[in-house]
């Protein structure tokens, strides 16, 4: 019965403790790091699939790109034809591909893979990292995930600790736990902007901490905006000197460029402590260093320049969700390994109108966080009480018909929300129902979350048989439903005929098969 | 046996069983049913009497609704008990708490193995108050839930909302690590959130608050979603009219400071609402002609040629006005009013064009000649008509020529 906290990032991930003195603890991985990349690669050894996770996907990455797959918390409870996965899924080594059910899976060496499975091998890793360092058993978690989460998203995250092993104790969002990690819960009333740029994404949430709670006012984000972005500009000005130099354009070679890459953001890290550093331009022929140049922290500035005035759009959006100006901001939280960077607090600084407060450990506080309500849930240390709201609206609709918004995005989660259903035709035996996700009357622009059949309904004439369809959202912000029939008050059979997701059933199965591939 | 009101009394031998007549025992929180050793009249009034262990005596009125079975002079009787008050049950409670506290010293010492009855389990005293909790808040208005008066202020309903969440929230009674005392706050928790948002939403709707996400502010005058902005309704004149008016679109839209209007109201105006949006907001005005073409643009239908007319006429707007502030060497402003139109026009050259040789001039300013000359390049490589770039970087070429640097940049 031990829970630990856990980030489970776009690009890293980490697993905090508190320890018995009530004080956060990162637990490292086998290599001595506190965060793992979030990555998780296919090996077939000896006739059977082994996955490598973590630092060693990363190096396995160098010699077979196409068999690691990463951003595999950008897929998990999305479809196939969502614009942000399609955008994001152009150019990638592995593919990405529609199961059944319409959900974005990945295909990498010809399996074809739900990212439940690959967070799932994640969440393994992290298990056995704390059960290394507590000496127990760990089956209970809980996870920090993106405020703009949705319940089929959420509900992703719990299938995979599932998979993992781990029973999800609570799912909070990622500003609230950077806020938790930061020490809101010490102080009086204050108001708060979370401003999270990492790897991939970027988020901003504003919070409110004060009498006892931390409610997330509003949250807004760009899932696309993050360090690889800046990443890639440095790497293009290293690629166009190396142009100039001996006219060769590295960009065409994917190895070499993967290496281009990997320089840049070492010269990136490089400028958030000095003024000045030595990149190494790629070599013509073979990608290899082939001369220097010095970059400046200023220059660095003005490539990133671009990529960072991005970051405007998701705050002022925030902003104008929460109602709030800026100066109703008591203090500005940069967490996220990329606010290292000098430019990027200057550009926070700069559109909030306040200098952010760098927190000592951007790439940790989240797992923290979700680490001190842990031990919150276990009542051994006070603290605040999370309040968060649904981030999308649900609607429920029957076949052919329009349908109903029932909860719209903004709502205080734990709520629920009822519709009676009447029968259409005499003696009709069974009634089908679809709840979506989004907040418009038209299905088409709605994302299905899943389809119901209650049938043994009693003989009666058209609309005589009325069916109460319940809908709760839980603390979690997933939901479950629930059917009974009023005339008779029975509960009728309630099946799942379509979901998105994963279907409770085939969980064991692939319990299996992550333990399986885990064994070394 | 004919005085009036009659008096039924009902002996309970144990705190236990005071406890199961007002946590098992009652329908809809009210209304129970005996078997008596008479047949009563139906609307007739009755009391019945609690005999509590402690030689005490709760007397609560009721009134008969149903008789049942009546033969040789017995009947079932059903019996809503109106003076069933939250605080009689409050008080029964305390009676029953205090009752056991008593009697527990003596007894649990001696027999500490069997877990005999449920009263051994720590969380079953919680179990029992949430319940008899919930029992109370299912019978009440929206308001009483709150336990704010029907025309509460928004600070009162907040405030209301916060206590019940620090009281009754699953994670706040997450330390009893019982599935019982979990489920029933989220039960509980679910009504008071369902009160909660119901008294925001009318509100919002009078007018009298403003609501993003939680939170709930006493704000007159209503906002417009940022993302009101970003979709289909940008028309292309509400933009220029924004950029001629503020050249800093990077702020958010203002408040609307108080528009009282007392003859129309503010319409309520919850600011995902894209139907609001496009009637209240005093500033941005959207044409509906325009706003419709966009509509479509954003469906992805394909009525794209049949705009190209119409867009590269009004991107012309943005391109005048952004030649204007680079002649008047406010670089800052045009990079504001371009970022403004490339959202609109992403793919107007001439627009793209424009904007490098602001990010040059900007370089210029900052003394990264190398990067300006780069960016001003990239201006012409995007439009080679354009002017600003062109007379740029001749005078760049012109000025490193006469200071004798000619740099290999210039090949």
């Amino acid at each position: 019965m031990t829970a630990v906290g856990i980030d489970l990032g776009s690009t890293h991930c980490a697993v905090a403790v508190l320890d018995r003195d009530a004080r956060p603890r990162i637990l490292t991985t086998a290599h001595g790091a506190t965060t793992m990349p979030s990555m998780v690669g296919l090996v077939a050894a000896g006739g059977r699939v082994r996955a490598v996770v973590g630092e060693a996907a990363r190096a396995l990455q160098r010699a077979e790109p196409d068999a690691v797959v990463f951003g595999i918390k950008r897929l998990l409870g999305r479809r196939a034809d969502d614009a942000d996965v399609r955008r994001w899924s152009a150019g990638l080594p592995f593919e990405v591909v529609a199961a059944g059910n319409g959900d974005a899976w990945v295909r990498v060496r010809g399996v074809e893979l739900s990212p439940a499975v690959l967070a799932a091998l994640l969440l393994a890793e992290l298990r056995a990292c704390a059960e290394r360092f507590l000496g127990e058993v760990v089956d209970e978690a809980v996870i920090a995930v993106p405020a703009r989460f949705d319940a089929a998203q959420r509900q992703a995250v719990k299938d995979a600790a599932a998979l993992a092993g781990m029973t999800v104790r609570r799912l909070i969002s990622e500003p609230t736990a950077a806020a938790l990690g930061h020490g809101a819960h010490d102080r009086v009333a204050r108001r708060y902007a979370v401003c999270d740029l990492g790897g991939g994404t970027f988020d901003v949430a504003v919070c409110d901490v004060g009498g006892g709670l931390l409610e997330v006012l509003a949250a807004a984000g760009d899932p696309l905006l993050g360090g690889d972005d800046v990443d890639e500009v440095v790497a293009e000005q290293l690629a166009a000197a190396a142009r100039a130099r001996h006219g060769d354009d590295v960009r065409r070679r994917p190895a070499a460029w993967a290496q281009v890459i990997a320089e840049a953001r070492r010269v990136k890290h490089a400028l958030s402590d000095a003024a000045t550093a030595e990149a190494a331009l790629p070599d013509a022929a073979t990608g290899a260093a082939g001369g220097w140049r010095t970059v400046r922290r200023d220059e660095l500035a003005l490539w990133a320049a671009p990529v960072l005035r991005r970051l405007e759009a998701p705050c002022h959006q925030a902003l104008a969700r929460a109602a709030l100006a800026a100066d109703a901001i008591d203090e500005v939280l940069a967490v996220g390994g990329m606010t290292r960077m000098p430019a990027v607090r200057r550009k926070l600084g700069q559109i909030l109108g306040r200098e952010p407060v760098v927190v000592d450990n951007p790439d940790e506080v989240v797992a923290i966080g979700a680490a001190i309500e842990v031990a919150r849930l276990d009542g051994r240390v006070g603290g605040v009480l999370l309040v968060d709201v649904t981030a999308r609206g649900l609607a429920l609709g029957v076949e052919g018909g329009r349908c109903d918004v029932i909860i719209p995005a903004g709502c205080v989660v734990p709520t629920r929300e009822h519709r009676l259903l009447a029968t259409t035709t005499d003696d009709q035996a069974t009634l089908a129902f679809t709840l979506y996700h989004g907040d418009s009357d038209e299905p088409a622009r709605n994302q299905p979350l899943a389809t119901y059949e209650v049938s043994a309904l009693p003989a009666a004439p058209a609309g005589d048989a009325l069916v109460l369809v319940e809908v709760t959202v839980d603390v979690d912000g997933t939901t479950r439903v629930s059917a009974s029939e009023l005339v008779s008050g029975a509960r009728p059979p309630l099946r799942v005929v379509g979901q998105c997701g994963l279907a409770p059933a085939a969980l064991a199965e692939l319990a299996r098969t992550v333990a399986e591939w885990r064994a070394t | 046996m004919v005085t009036s009101p009659r008096t039924l009394r009902v002996k309970c031998a144990t705190w236990d069983q005071v406890e199961t007549f007002y946590v098992r025992k009652l329908r809809r929180g009210r209304i129970v049913t005996i078997r008596v050793p008479f047949v009563p009249e139906l609307d007739e009034p009755l009391a019945v009497a609690l005999e509590l262990p402690g030689e005490l005596v709760v007397v609560i009125d009721g009134t008969i609704t149903g008789v049942h079975g009546a033969a040789d002079g017995r009947a079932s009787i059903d019996i809503e008990l109106h003076g069933l008050t939250p605080e009689t049950i409050d008080r029964l409670e305390t009676l029953v708490r205090d009752g056991r506290a008593a009697i527990e010293p003596a007894v649990a010492p001696a027999v500490a193995a069997p877990p005999a009855s449920r009263r051994d389990d720590p969380a079953y005293a919680v179990v029992v108050e949430l319940d008899a909790e919930l029992r109370r808040l299912r019978q009440l208005a929206v308001h009483e839930v709150l336990g704010v008066p029907r025309d509460a202020t928004a600070v009162e309903v907040r405030a209301a909302w916060r206590a019940l969440c620090l009281r009754l929230h699953p994670d706040a009674l997450a330390p009893h690590r019982s599935a019982a005392v979990g489920h029933l706050g989220e039960e509980l928790m679910i009504h008071v959130n369902r009160a909660y948002d119901r008294m925001r939403a009318a509100l919002v709707a009078e007018g009298r608050a403003a609501a993003p996400g939680p939170a709930l502010r006493p704000e007159k005058g209503w906002l417009v979603g940022f993302e009101a902005l970003g979709t289909g309704e940008l028309a292309a004149s509400g933009m220029a009219a924004m950029a001629t008016r503020t050249p800093g679109t990077t702020q958010p839209p203002p408040a609307v400071e108080p528009a009282p209007a007392p003859a129309a109201p503010p319409p309520p105006a919850p600011p995902r609402r894209r139907s609001a949006s496009t009637t209240g907001h005093p500033t941005v005005r959207f044409e509906p002609s325009t706003e419709h073409v966009f509509d479509e643009l954003a469906a992805g239908s394909s009525a794209e040629s049949s705009l190209a007319a119409a867009r590269a006429g009004a991107g012309d707007v943005f391109e005048q006005q952004a030649r204007g502030r680079i002649a008047a060497g406010d670089h800052v402003a045009a990079r504001e009013v371009l970022a403004a139109a490339l959202y609109v026009y992403p793919r107007s050259q001439a627009l793209r064009a424009l904007y490098h040789v602001t990010s040059a001039m900007e370089a210029l300013d900052a003394g990264l000649i190398e990067h300006a000359a780069q960016q001003l390049e990239a201006a012409l490589s995007a439009d080679a008509g354009c002017r600003e770039a062109r007379a740029a970087l001749d005078d760049l070429r012109r000025g490193r020529r006469a200071a004798g640097d000619v740099g290999r940049w210039f090949r």
